[in-house]
């Protein structure tokens, strides 16, 4: 206090004006408070610069930017042109999407594409990372200095730099479509143009199957518990496992058989006039189009008598229809050819256009759409029998393969990428965690006789993990982030999706304010997760 | 106590300051182009650069090419000098925020000419330098000779163009299932097509054989004879300076007209003493059409003597004289069988 010129009066009083306010300037109080307005006016008008030119901006693009449904202008209809036609299309969509649908459907899209590169990336960054950073506290040389080079080989080179790499240098460098690997001979295709997996699909009738599996269950513990208390009074050994195996195997299968049977919930739509009234006249028709005899003879003819004969159906693209019906065309062993649509009212379109004989799909899509046609009268709906599951097999047909499930090359390229690049930083962050541990932790650990890995389960990452969520959560939101790369490499995310938005339609600042958006709000939900995890496994303190 | 309030009423007299005190920063005058550019003494210009025989750098680091060549003339017609031009390369997204924010004068980077682009992006279209249309090429093995061919194919496509919108609307048409790979750049839709990621490559039929002179293999590839759309490809400038906008315009028709008259590089210096009053008005030497637009009379015969005029263009980057031998189709005179047709200059 005594440095302060207003608590020694004595002196001030003497001094002049000018070396009152000096004094006051150069207190260390007084200094701070000028200080912070000093910087609080720059932080203000740096703003108000940044926003006047913001502002600027979205006046110089004019009124039409902004221009509302009733051709009134005004700031709120800012985004009333997502309402419009995207006109282009996405080829990688988890949700239906065709080029009518308007501009927010396509931006959805995007969104839906970064959360997924960004949730599987997470999840394995954090695999990898923890895997890597325990590597490279290793005792054994050769797997360190292995971690030590992935590491550093991944810190030190760009993340863009990688990502094409790994698209153009590896993905694609794998064989083409025609010479695609088949490991063993199974019905998995990798090539160019992605990893073809087969993959199964539910039927309806999946519920009442799948309530078998469930009584089956019950059964088994049931079974198991009887059982037990028997060996136990008993003291007779009895084979409660196989039991209880077997009776669910038979409760299963029969579900398997009652499902097919209760329900026909699948549909072929024909018209009056093709005579099909059963699966069965299929064949009778084939075989009368053709001019054979049998339908083993199908087999003799050349490729292009088959186009010509090919029993042409439309179904709707990946649903359990199309599976289920094109199943029983090659038991039935009769030629054809699909056409698949992605919604409903295109399938019926093709259909009334006479494109295709017969659309499948579920009875009650069908019946829906039998309604909307001119003369409803005119077309049956054939019940078609289904199992519960049926298998979607990858199939080549034309230019590409069909069926089954199938990751995309830059989808795959794009998630090798993120999870390699940030597994390397997540990897030191790892083990600077580890290594925050004292030393006498892990020794007392040795010295209780627990092993390796329950060393480093039990006492070592526990207390280790409080170091490293913190930093973790911050390459959760790089990786979040950067997904937006993916559209070097054409992978469809957020921006990609924008971008062409932005292109069709010259709404440029409004993508971008919209984008940005999104992207925080993707950050701050990753992050509250992970703050959440933090706040849990943290130290209790009493 | 007291130092916190003192501080809390400074901070809100500086927000209050802060929110009603006029913006200092300059407002750009975007309505004087002309002005501008004549200040600046040069011609801020927006191309591809990366679109051989359009606009590309060049072995020496010249920006070369039939777009660039129309900004030299641009610069010919206002500075008087083709050289004091100032190159910016765009993508295809970027294109159309720079030449809206003022970033650049003029943007001649393969640009097709559509409504929405001409009413709601705010920009006006100076004449067709090139009648492009939209093609496909494939590869000879495939075995693709139609469109229809392409059911269930993969096509690579350059992101946020017409093209992309129109290979939508086409294979829709024809009622084609396909998949789209979208990529920003067009060196990397290259790469994935060459690397066999797709079946075909979309993209203006121009630029797909500039392009494919680029493949590993270029025998290997055909373009379809389909074509998918019209691509009609010229100058854009933005709304709000109609003069700018004559003044590009003019340019364009300067050089079509002049080939239509028979005025190129080599013979303007003895055109200037023509009889025919056509050419004279054209050159400048009669009447006083540039002065309406703030130029000099004589900007066209810059333009020739320094650029040429259309066919000269046409066949230094596109035509005889370049590797790609692009047969001028539709580009050519109205009188030799093309849809190339200038207002006369009067």
């Amino acid at each position: 206090m005594t440095q302060s010129p207003a608590s020694t009066p004595t002196e001030s009083r003497a001094a002049p004006l000018w070396r009152t306010v000096l004094g006051y300037l150069f207190d260390v109080r007084v200094l701070g408070v000028l200080g912070q307005i000093g910087f609080i006016v720059l932080v203000v008008f740096g703003v108000r610069a940044i926003g006047g030119n913001f502002a600027e901006n979205a006046q110089k693009l004019g009124e039409s930017q902004f221009i509302c449904r009733d051709g009134t202008f005004s700031y709120r209809c800012a985004y009333d042109f997502m309402e419009s036609e995207a006109g282009f299309d996405i080829s990688d969509s988890m949700i239906d999407y065709v080029n009518t649908d308007p501009y927010w459907r396509a931006f959805t899209v995007g969104v839906l594409n970064t959360l997924k590169v960004g949730i599987f990336g997470v999840i394995l960054t954090a695999i990898l990372g923890t895997v890597a950073g325990i590597a490279r506290l290793s005792e054994n040389w050769l797997i360190s200095k292995l971690a030590l080079g992935y590491v550093e080989l991944m810190r030190n080179t760009p993340l863009l730099i990688q990502i094409f790499f790994i698209y153009f240098g590896v993905i694609l460098a794998a064989p083409v479509l025609d010479e695609a690997l088949q490991p063993l001979g199974l019905p998995i295709y990798f090539s160019q143009r992605g990893l073809n997996l087969p993959s199964i699909q539910f039927t309806t009738s999946a519920a009442i199957w799948l309530a078998f599996l469930v009584l089956g269950i019950i059964q088994f513990q049931v079974l198991w518990v009887i059982l037990g208390r028997r060996e136990e009074r008993t003291g007779q050994p009895s084979n409660r496992f196989s039991t209880g195996i077997i009776s669910f195997i038979i409760i299963a299968a029969l579900g398997w058989i009652v499902s097919g049977a209760v329900s026909e919930t699948q549909g072929l739509m024909v018209t009056k006039a093709s005579r099909i009234r059963e699966l069965g006249d299929i064949e009778k028709l084939m075989l009368q189009r053709s001019g054979l005899n049998h339908v083993d003879e199908f087999k003799n003819l050349t490729d292009d008598e088959i186009k010509d004969v090919a029993f042409q159906v439309c179904v709707l693209e990946d649903s359990p229809s199309e599976n289920n019906f094109t199943k029983q065309l090659r038991q039935m062993e009769i030629p054809h050819r699909i056409r698949r649509s992605d919604r409903p009212d295109q399938a019926t379109g093709r259909y009334t256009d006479e494109k295709c004989e017969a659309f499948a799909a579920t009875k009650s899509i069908l019946a829906a759409e039998r309604a909307s046609l001119e003369n409803p009268s005119n077309h049956l709906i054939i019940p078609i029998k289904e199992s519960p599951i049926v298998w979607s097999l990858p199939t080549r047909e034309g230019l590409n393969l069909v069926g089954g499930s199938r990751m995309k090359p830059e989808f795959t390229a794009l998630l090798m990428a993120l999870v390699l690049f940030y597994g390397g930083t997540l990897a030191e962050i790892v083990r600077a965690g580890i290594l925050s541990v004292s030393k006498g932790q892990s020794e007392a650990a040795r010295a209780l006789g627990l092993n390796e890995g329950q060393r480093l389960q039990l006492i070592v990452l526990p207390q280790a993990l409080r170091v490293i969520i913190p930093p973790g959560i911050g390459v959760a939101l790089s990786l979040a982030k950067d997904t937006s790369l993916g559209i070097a490499i054409g992978f469809p995310d957020m921006y990609a999706a924008s971008y062409t938005v932005m292109n069709q339609s010259g709404r440029v600042l409004q993508m971008f304010v919209l984008i940005m958006l999104v992207y925080m709000l993707i950050s701050l939900g990753f992050s509250a997760l992970l703050n959440w995890y933090n706040e849990k496994i943290k130290l209790v303190e009493r | 106590m007291k130092q916190r309030l003192l501080l809390i009423v400074a901070l809100l007299a500086i927000l209050i300051l802060g929110v009603v005190l006029p913006t200092t920063a300059q407002e750009a005058d975007l309505g004087d182009t002309l002005g501008a550019v004549q200040d600046a003494g040069i011609l801020n210009c927006g191309v591809s650069g990366a679109l051989l025989a359009f606009s590309y750098v060049d072995a020496d680091g010249n920006m070369a090419g039939f777009d660039a060549d129309y900004c030299r003339a641009v610069a010919a017609a206002v500075l008087g000098d083709g050289e004091a031009v100032e190159f910016r390369s765009s993508n295809a997204s970027e294109r159309f925020p720079i030449l809206q924010s003022g970033e650049i004068d003029v943007l001649i980077r393969n640009t097709t000419w559509t409504i929405s682009r001409d009413t709601s992006l705010g920009f006006n279209f100076a004449p067709t330098t090139y009648y492009d249309g939209q093609g496909m090429l494939v590869r000879k093995e495939s075995g693709i000779e139609t469109l229809e061919d392409m059911d269930g194919g993969t096509v690579c496509v350059n992101a946020g163009t017409t093209t992309e919108k129109n290979l939508a609307d086409v294979f829709r048409g024809l009622d084609i299932e396909y998949e789209a790979v979208v990529f920003a750049e067009t060196n990397d839709v290259r790469q994935a097509y060459d690397d066999g990621r797709c079946d075909g490559w979309t993209t203006d039929k121009s630029g797909l054989i500039a392009n494919s002179a680029l493949l590993a293999v270029p025998e290997d590839h055909v373009i379809l004879e389909a074509t998918m759309s019209k691509e009609p490809l010229g100058p854009l400038v933005r709304h709000g300076d109609d003069n700018w906008f004559d003044i590009v315009k003019w340019t364009v028709n300067c050089t079509i007209l002049a080939e239509d008259l028979g005025v190129d590089s080599a013979n303007v210096d003895d055109m200037l003493g023509s009889d025919n009053p056509k050419i004279l008005n054209l050159l400048g030497v009669e009447g006083d059409l540039g002065q309406a637009m703030g130029l000099n009379n004589d900007f066209c015969y810059q333009v020739i003597t320094q650029v040429g005029n259309y066919g000269e263009i046409y066949k230094r980057h596109l035509g005889e004289d370049s590797v790609y031998k692009v047969p001028r189709g539709l580009n050519n005179l109205w009188t030799n069988g093309g849809i190339l047709y200038a207002p006369p200059f009067r």
